[in-house]
């Protein structure tokens, strides 16, 4: 098995990076390979970051409960397998942030201070940089200065991580880097970083196939008051940065695949609170899209080309679903769909006292529900839920299911509307329905799935397969 | 048959008491009806048993649990029990009374007969359920 090593350089890159790992929790495959999140971003006490990071380990967990230590994911949710660089260097404990969190202002960190005034030098980066830049201390990260970026990264191959990461590059691995291009740490990082990877010792790092995804504006930031001190990011320049960075790559990022996304149409949709500090946005379309071209890019073999791909939706709405958002999302959207039933299921199967797959799959309390797996996967649904709920709520939006469904009239996926027949009579459509199908698939479980030591694997084989087994027939 | 059902329905009269109790001219009728009652009779109550309790128990667990509507759950299950001892209840007081025309005031013994019939049809439920349950998607119950 290969691994595909994804670099998640800023906030915008740790956000897809959440939106990869849902995908990859409701069964979406990345064929032969194992992800790597490598994550950058200095700004250490970003909330994002610490809950991707909770996130990642959860879900190798639970990958790694289901599956222990078997080369292939068992078909169906979590089969791909994300690993941590440091559990790739044989180490047990999973890390995934390796850049170091920096305390100093910028000019401490260049030691601006050991040059004369009149040196040339300083003369030059009081050129370049303004006394905020100098002065403001790198912790939360570079605030929309890829200038700032740019110095503080360039140091990145000397690291003790990344020479790690060049060492376990193997042949036939992948590398692929997102980042936004209108923000300060992702603008700076993904041309360094390519610019560092070709000059690798490693033979395998310079000939791996690489690519990139570039995140152009999608959301506006508002004006915070005057004496709101975390105010240094200023979205009425993403465009010109973005103008900026895009001219640079034209002709100087060398990747075999380059992927463009964005939304101009779409910022003045939804205002975010302009706070560097807490950064607190809602998962947006763009960034679950952007999350689809990793899955593309995998697919992809050497070209000799430059490759840029772009992508579209088919309506030009404030917020989307499946009969909206376009055809070429179906495929993910019923995965998501799978996942999202899965949560409807677990709120019933424990209280099932007759479930019939209680006994002889070990599905039940004392096997199961009360054992730390399971309550990390809960953890997993439950930012699942949230991350649908944020979705939906965000502008522009993406909503596909109805995420407040009742048994009564339970109509999970928005334009999709069921009608189920036996001997021409109406079958009652509801997550009955699910668990008759989950019953059916666990009483066909296959000998090397089946494990009675192992009732998580178990659950998850069942659930996968009833689930996606009715949904295929819900998006013919 | 008479092992099975003579016991109970003798707990309302014994037949000695039946025949006994007729007059001169009633004795041969009494002992005609005893004859068919528990030949005729105990048959057609075991057929009902038979047939009744099978159908149901394979409808419940090979037919009506290849819907959805947690048709797994006890309470569907228990409803099925209601359902077969009412039905055998009923279904032998009607097949007996038709076949073995009633005489001389012997009806408790019907009432009798569908009442241990019913009683049997439970336990044969139960019975039927514990083999057949593996083979539906209703293994675990009722256990």
């Amino acid at each position: 098995m290969n691994n595909l090593f994804v670099f998640c350089i800023g906030g915008t890159g740790l956000r897809v990076m959440k939106s990869m790992v849902m995908l990859l929790a409701s069964g979406v495959e990345v064929p032969g390979y194992n992800i790597v999140p490598i994550l950058i971003d200095p700004h250490k006490d970003l909330g994002e970051l610490k809950n991707l990071k909770i996130l990642i380990e959860d879900y190798g967990k639970v990958y790694r409960s289901i599956n222990g230590n078997q080369p292939n994911g068992q078909p169906g949710f979590f089969h791909t397998n994300i690993l941590s660089l440091n559990r790739l260097a044989g180490n047990e404990e999973d890390v995934f942030e390796f850049d170091q969190r920096i305390d100093a202002t910028f000019a401490e960190h260049i030691d601006l201070n050991n040059l004369a005034v009149n040196d040339v030098s300083r003369q030059f980066i009081d050129l370049l940089y303004s006394e905020v830049n100098l002065n403001k201390p790198l912790s939360l990260g570079f605030k929309g200065s890829p200038n700032v970026g740019t110095v503080i990264l360039d140091s990145i191959d000397t690291t003790s991580w990344f020479q790690t990461f060049t060492s376990q590059v193997q042949n036939g691995d992948k590398i692929y880097i997102i980042s936004s291009v209108f923000g300060g740490t992702g603008a700076a990082g993904f041309p360094i970083l390519i610019k560092k990877l070709a000059a690798s010792q490693n033979q395998n790092v310079r000939q791996a196939v690489k690519g990139g995804l570039a995140v152009l504006p999608y959301f506006q930031l508002d004006t915070p008051p005057p004496n709101f001190s975390n105010k240094e990011i200023d979205s009425s320049t993403f465009a010109t940065k973005t103008k900026s960075a895009l001219l640079y790559y034209l002709d100087n990022l060398k990747v075999d695949y380059l992927y463009f996304i964005g939304d101009k149409a779409g910022i003045a949709g939804k205002i975010y609170k302009n706070d560097e500090e807490k950064q607190e946005n809602e998962a947006h379309l763009i960034e679950f899209i952007g999350a689809t071209s990793i899955i593309h890019f995998a697919n992809q073999k050497q070209t000799d080309t430059k490759q840029e791909y772009s992508i579209a939706i088919a309506d030009n709405l404030d917020c989307l679903n499946l009969c909206t958002i376009g055809q070429g999302y179906n495929n993910y959207i019923r995965h998501m769909s799978n996942f999202f039933i899965l949560d409807e299921v677990l709120k019933y199967l424990p209280k099932e006292t007759s479930f019939p797959h209680n006994v002889n799959l070990q599905i039940n309390e004392e096997f199961l529900y009360k054992t730390d797996s399971y309550k990390v996967l809960i953890e997993i649904i439950n930012s699942y839920s949230k991350w649908l709920n944020e979705l939906s709520n965000n502008r522009r939006g993406f909503e596909p299911f109805n995420l407040d469904i009742s048994n009564s009239t339970f109509n999970p996926v928005i334009g999709k509307k069921v009608s189920l027949k036996r001997f021409l009579k109406d079958i009652p459509f509801g997550i009955s329905y699910y668990f008759l199908k989950i019953i059916e698939a666990g009483n066909g479980i296959p000998k090397e799935v089946k494990d009675a030591r192992n009732p998580l694997r178990n659950l998850i084989y069942i659930t996968s397969e009833g689930i996606s087994k009715v949904n295929q027939d819900l998006f013919k | 048959m008479n092992w099975l059902y003579d016991w109970f329905v003798q707990k309302y009269e014994t037949w000695t008491y039946f025949v006994q109790s007729q007059n001169d001219q009633a004795q041969d009728i009494a002992i005609k009806f005893r004859h068919e009652f528990t030949s005729l009779g105990y048959l057609c109550a075991f057929l009902v048993l038979l047939i009744g309790v099978i159908t149901i128990v394979l409808y419940y667990y090979l037919g009506y649990n290849k819907l959805p509507g947690f048709r797994y759950r006890l309470s569907h299950w228990l409803t099925f029990l209601l359902i077969t001892i009412l039905s055998v209840f009923i279904i032998t007081l009607v097949v007996v009374w038709f076949a073995v025309p009633n005489r001389l005031g012997a009806g408790p013994y019907y009432f009798f007969l569908s009442f241990i019939n019913a009683v049997y049809s439970a336990i044969t439920f139960f019975l039927l359920s514990v083999f057949i349950k593996k083979l539906s998607n209703a293994k675990r119950t009722p256990f």
